[in-house]
């Protein structure tokens, strides 16, 4: 190799000065933009959150564009399969407005029928019934396709209402409770152990008789007696985790304030968790609102949630399967995507994650 | 049409004959053969029961699994029969006195399934026990018209002054505080049956909580409890009429699941289970599907402490503004009946077989233009347009489905009117109720006895299931008389009762009558002769038999 | 530890005291009577049984007249079952409800926390989104539909499995128990492979593994001594609780299998009043609820040095 002598004449300067250094060459991004980028690159999380944006903007119109209202009665029309204009000439999907043929034990066939068309037993006159209901009628003739909807928008609200209240408690709660330990943590963990104690069902009917209706809020309340704790426990375990940690130790003889420290320490490092629990506690809301309607606490009607509709659909299973179907669907389809949601957040969030 | 009528009749003359045949006194041996090789040779059956046994102590026993059970493996004086023919049970003979308040029976020679001997003495115990205030019965009410029987069991009187004397081994002598005609019907009640002393001081407090801690003197014994699971019947060979029973085993599950009860019929596993409106389209025109009519009569109560309902137009036009027959025929689908009454249909007949109902047929039926004249008329009278009232309800599923279905056609149908549900559990709903807390309630009820007074007397002013405010003095005079002054003259008293029927409803509309009760289930066609009962034990298996 | 452990149960008994006052006094509020037949019984009736069963006094002498007895160990008889001790009611329904709820808390958490331990290795890769789905879709179905349709589809239309979970000598079996399992393991398993993979994923993120990494300790080590325990903190949190819940009863599944269990009775002894069976039940219920988080704290220490539980000795 030749050798070759470095002189100074060899560099120059291309206009970098002392000041320059400070620079930031990339465009500055805030922790929140950063997650956002990143998730944008999770797939998943958008599938979730398209789905869910066009699940929330059904829940909104599709109740107001109805030509039906959700407690609009029509015993005539009870029962009807759904019926669906443009698909209805289409045999093999279910929404052409006949029955299903069905073979009894015996062996005998029923043939499928329009249910649409009703027949006077006397005189052989046949009448149609003109309208169409996509999702069918329930058993007070009412529109099921009405009805989901407006169920969807009741249980969501219950859901979003009962994880606010949650996070919002329990954070607070298992923050503080975590953070300071020794005597605050022992009475703080004693309420918890109480209040987790006494049978919700009690606590629930209490509810239900003082406020004499079961309504959004009122169910929302209901499910956020007991409901923030387990919150409450998993900030206060992961803050025992962190609090020793050098870096809060570093918050500290830097002279920041308790507080400061646990909310801008220590709860953003235990984001992750948080978040999931939160997307776990909206299904979790929406199913312990159909867990009530099983027992008969749920939404007073007229009023439906998801969780009422599936709770209905289901006992006629094999005679309307469509009853079952359309909420199940809704219902199941709308805990996937918030799952899916939370899945990106999560890897969004973690500040671990950021290169 | 006409064959399928001729059919039924065909079926209750053999069912009478053969029930008369095993009835005689001692049962001769069965000499027809071509029927006995109709019979399957496994005679079991397979059932199902929402709940598990609460107890089998017939003196506390408030529910309808207990009564159910205790009916089949207990017997009183009398048991029920096909169409609640009152057939012998432990009665051998009776006397009845000329003023009818003295029963004199003779008992058969029966025993217990421990081989001891009924006696007189078992029921004057039983009696006595059921309205002794310490045992706490909940029918000790059941009682009350035996002499002495409401004071005895608030402890004003010591229980042996009940009405009720053992004069010897097999005579048992029963005084009555007024005659009451139906109290033949009454006897065939749990509350009423007998009990070893001996047997039940023994066990005390376990007295009825395990299948080997009763006695049995019925058709069937328990041969196992398994608690919330299920039991096991078999038949009680000390049975003084075994001849008559001919299924051997009953095994019964505990499912309290309206689908997994379903699932397990249409598997095969039961013969029979009992069907929710939603799945009656399913079955409805199978052969295996029935409909039974039950004797409970629902309404809605209205609170005349509330002033609008003070108001008789707009009693009247609550009672007329919504369609019955949809909420049968649609909602319900279960067989039961559109009511304009009070006391059901084809419950009560008189003694030419002419039923209580015919007198007054529907009363205030549903016409939504006469409805509208009279809420015309009461929103005048009141000075109110708009009418805001609540209606107390029970939390179940066909309850709320019926208080959804209500609020609608009394909303379309009478302008200005605000209905607001407000479904409790049922103790709640009751509590609720009787603190008279409310303006409508949907409230259901089913009689005690066969007599049209164990629906009438609820009514009277001040009564103790009135809880509504209601009062009329034409209606209570005859309440009263139809206990008192009316004994001797049963023909007027059946059409006093009904014109007091007349009064409360069509006059006063005190009530807004909705449906009688009936309901749907589904049978193994092989299963014949199970006997369903208006009170008491829901049904009969002493006669049941399985079909080849 | 030892002091620690003391002071702990002595609150605990503390709690349930506390637990048990806050119940009597909230059940007395409800309205209505634990009569059965109270359709029928006049108001002046229902005062005559208040009487025999000291109902009529004032609830706080009530209160004391039971604690008094509860401190003897007596829990008093039941109103719905008559002459049945709720000690003997319990005791009865608790078998099949945690023979049940422990069959689904193992095969739900073995399942959930392979499954999240395989995504969390293989970050972004087919085993992480299959372990994912299977997940979320687990939470996704209300459990009784999930129920109503194994048993539609396995049991009535298949014919493969028994429809309840009774034999006919009413005995539980294992076949029967297999879909009551499935059903009600769906939710743990999918609870314990998502917080499994998510804290997998950060502690295999973490300095500490990187270092041991760079120490060259082996893969199998570092999964194992260092990931997977660390890990396990925050699952343990939420299967503690979980496992009491399930075990004390899903009421839903049940009633859909006829599962004689302990959750159907609690909801019944609310819905008809019966304040001896509310009260034995809650404090039964709290009782495991309080000891479970009591080894779930316990635990911290034993499987996470760092932590220092409060109280506990420097």
């Amino acid at each position: 190799m030749e050798n070759r002598k470095i002189s100074p004449e060899m560099f120059r300067v291309v206009g970098a000065t002392a000041s320059d250094a400070e620079k930031i060459s990339r465009p500055s991004l805030t922790f929140w933009h950063d997650a956002w980028i990143r998730l944008k690159k999770n797939k998943g999380a958008i599938v979730g959150l398209i789905i869910t944006i066009i699940l929330i903007l059904l829940a909104i119109f599709a109740p107001m564009l109805s030509p039906y209202k959700y407690s609009d009665q029509d015993l005539r029309h009870a029962n009807l399969p759904p019926k669906v204009p443009g698909l209805e000439k289409i045999s093999w999907l279910p929404f052409t407005g006949y029955s299903a043929e069905k073979v009894d034990t015996r062996g005998i066939k029923t043939p499928a029928r329009d249910m649409y068309v009703t027949e006077n037993m006397r005189t052989g006159e046949k009448t149609e019934y003109k309208k169409y209901h996509y999702f069918g009628t329930d058993d007070l003739g009412r529109d099921l396709w009405t009805r989901v909807w407006t169920g969807a928008r009741v249980s969501l609200s219950i859901a979003v209402i009962a994880a606010i209240i949650d996070f919002l408690i329990g954070v607070t709660y298992g923050g503080i409770s975590g953070f300071f330990g020794g005597k605050i943590d022992i009475i703080l963990q004693r309420i918890v152990e109480v209040i987790y104690g006494i049978p919700y069902l009690i606590v629930v009917i209490l509810f239900r008789i003082a406020f004499e209706k079961a309504g959004i809020v009122t169910l929302a309340l209901a499910m956020t007696v007991t409901g923030w704790i387990g919150m409450s426990r998993l900030v206060r375990g992961q803050i025992l985790k962190l609090k020793n940690q050098e870096f809060v130790m570093a918050a500290q003889t830097l002279g920041a304030s308790n507080m400061s420290i646990i909310f801008k320490h220590l709860i953003p490092n235990t984001l992750g968790p948080i978040i999931i629990s939160i997307m776990f506690t909206i299904p979790a809301a929406i199913f312990a609102e159909a867990f009530l309607s099983f027992i008969g606490l749920g939404i007073s009607p007229p009023l439906a949630s998801l969780g009422s509709l599936v709770n209905d659909g289901i006992k006629s299973l094999t005679f309307t399967p469509y009853k079952l179907v359309f909420p199940a669907t809704v219902i199941s389809v709308m805990i996937l995507s918030f799952n899916l949601i939370a899945d990106g957040l999560r890897d969004a969030l973690d500040p671990k994650m950021r290169k | 049409m006409k064959t399928k009528k001729l059919s039924i009749l065909l079926v209750l003359v053999l069912a009478i004959s053969s029930i008369l045949m095993a009835c005689g006194e001692k049962a001769e041996p069965k000499k027809t053969p071509e029927k006995k090789s109709n019979l399957a040779a496994k005679q079991e059956l397979n059932l199902l029961d929402s709940s598990e046994i609460p107890s089998l102590d017939s003196s506390i026993a408030t529910d309808q699994v207990s009564f159910l059970v205790m009916t089949n493996v207990m017997e009183g004086l009398y048991r029920l029969g096909e169409n609640d023919k009152v057939m012998p049970g432990l009665a051998k003979s009776e006397k009845v006195s000329s003023d009818g308040k003295t029963y004199t029976f003779k008992l058969r020679d029966a025993k217990w399934s421990n081989g001891e001997k009924i006696v007189a003495a078992d029921f004057v115990y039983a009696w006595q026990r059921a309205v002794d205030p310490k045992t706490a019965s909940e029918y000790a009410y059941m009682l009350f018209p035996v002499l002495n029987g409401e004071a005895c069991s608030k402890g004003e009187k010591p229980v042996t002054d009940l009405g009720i004397k053992a004069v010897d081994e097999s005579t048992l002598e029963v005084k009555l505080a007024n005659a009451a005609p139906y109290f033949k019907s009454l006897l065939s009640f749990p509350t009423f049956f007998p009990q070893q002393q001996k047997f039940v001081e023994a066990e005390a407090d376990k007295y009825g909580t395990e299948f080997d801690k009763v006695l049995y003197n019925g058709p069937f014994k328990l041969t196992s409890w398994e608690h919330e699971v299920g039991w096991t019947y078999e038949a009680n060979d000390q049975y003084w009429d075994k001849e008559a029973v001919k299924l051997t085993k009953i095994n019964v599950k505990v499912v309290k699941d309206n689908n997994t009860a379903e699932s397990l019929y249409s598997t095969g596993a039961v013969d029979r289970t009992g069907l929710i409106a939603e799945q009656v389209p399913k079955y409805k025109d199978r052969e295996d599907f029935g409909r039974l009519k039950d004797t409970a009569v629902y309404f809605l109560r209205m609170n005349q402490k509330n002033p609008v309902l003070a108001n008789k137009d707009a009693r009247k036009a609550i009672a007329m503004a919504f369609d019955k027959t949809q909420l049968c025929d649609v909602l319900l689908n279960n067989g039961s009946l559109p009511a304009n009454y009070l006391v059901p249909s084809e419950f009560l007949f008189d003694k030419n077989n002419k039923d209580f109902r015919e007198a007054n047929g529907d009363m205030n039926a549903y016409n939504v233009k006469k409805a509208q004249e009279h809420w015309t008329a009461a929103k005048a009278a009141l000075g109110k347009d708009a009418i805001t009232l609540k209606l107390l309800n029970y939390d179940s599923e066909s309850a709320k489905k019926i208080g959804e279905f209500l609020k609608e056609q009394l909303q379309k149908n009478l302008p200005g009117l605000t209905i607001e549900v407000n479904g409790m559990p049922f103790a709640v709903k009751l509590d609720t109720e009787s603190k008279m807390d409310y303006d409508l309630s949907y409230a259901g009820w089913g009689p005690d006895y066969a007599d049209p007074m164990t629906f009438l007397d609820m009514f009277v002013t001040d009564g103790g299931h009135n809880q509504m405010g209601y009062s009329s003095k034409a209606y209570d005079d005859i309440i009263k008389a139809a206990s008192t002054t009316l004994i001797s003259d049963l023909d007027k008293r059946w059409t006093e009762l009904q014109k007091a029927e007349k009064i409360l409803i069509e006059e006063d509309q005190a009530i807004a009558p909705l449906y009688q009760r009936g309901s749907a289930f589904v049978l193994n066609p092989k299963v014949k002769n199970i006997f369903d009962h208006k009170f008491g034990g829901d049904f009969s298996y002493k006669w049941t038999y399985l079909e080849k | 530890m030892l002091r620690y452990t003391i002071q702990r149960v002595i609150y605990m008994i503390l709690t349930l005291i506390v637990i048990a006052t806050a119940t009597f006094f909230l059940m007395k509020l409800l309205p209505g009577s634990p009569f059965r037949n109270q359709e029928k019984l006049t108001p002046e009736q229902i005062q005559m049984l208040n009487k025999t069963y000291n109902l009529d006094k004032p609830v706080v002498e009530q209160y004391f007249a039971y604690m008094g007895k509860v401190a003897k160990g007596d829990f008093g008889v039941s109103f719905q079952f008559k002459n049945r001790s709720v000690t003997k009611l319990i005791s009865t329904r608790i078998g099949p409800s945690a023979q049940l709820g422990l069959q689904a808390i193992i095969l739900g958490t073995i399942i959930g926390i392979t499954l999240g331990i395989a995504a969390a290795l293989r970050h972004n890769s087919w085993i992480d989104y299959g372990a994912t789905m299977i997940a979320v879709a687990g939470v996704s179905i209300p459990s009784f539909v999930f129920a109503g349709l194994l048993q539609y589809f396995l049991s009535v239309k298949w014919q493969l499995f028994p429809v309840i979970a009774t034999n006919s000598e009413n005995q539980l079996t294992f076949i029967g128990l297999a879909l009551p399992t499935i059903a009600l393991s769906v939710f743990v398993t999918s609870t314990t492979a998502r917080y499994m993979r998510t804290e997998m994923l950060e502690v295999m993120g973490s300095d500490y593994i990187v270092l041991a990494k760079a120490k060259g300790i082996s893969y199998f080590n570092i999964v194992f001594k260092h990931g997977i325990r660390n890990a396990l903190i925050p699952v343990i949190t939420v299967i503690g609780p979980m496992a009491v819940n399930i075990m004390t009863g899903s009421l839903v599944i049940e009633r859909i299998f006829g599962i004689p269990g302990l959750g159907d009775q609690f909801v019944n002894s609310i819905y008809t009043n019966d304040y001896p069976t509310i009260m034995g039940t809650t404090i039964f219920y709290s009782f495991l609820l309080i000891s479970i988080i009591l080894i779930v704290d316990l635990l911290y220490g034993v499987i996470d040095p760092r932590i220092r539980v409060a109280g506990g000795n420097k």
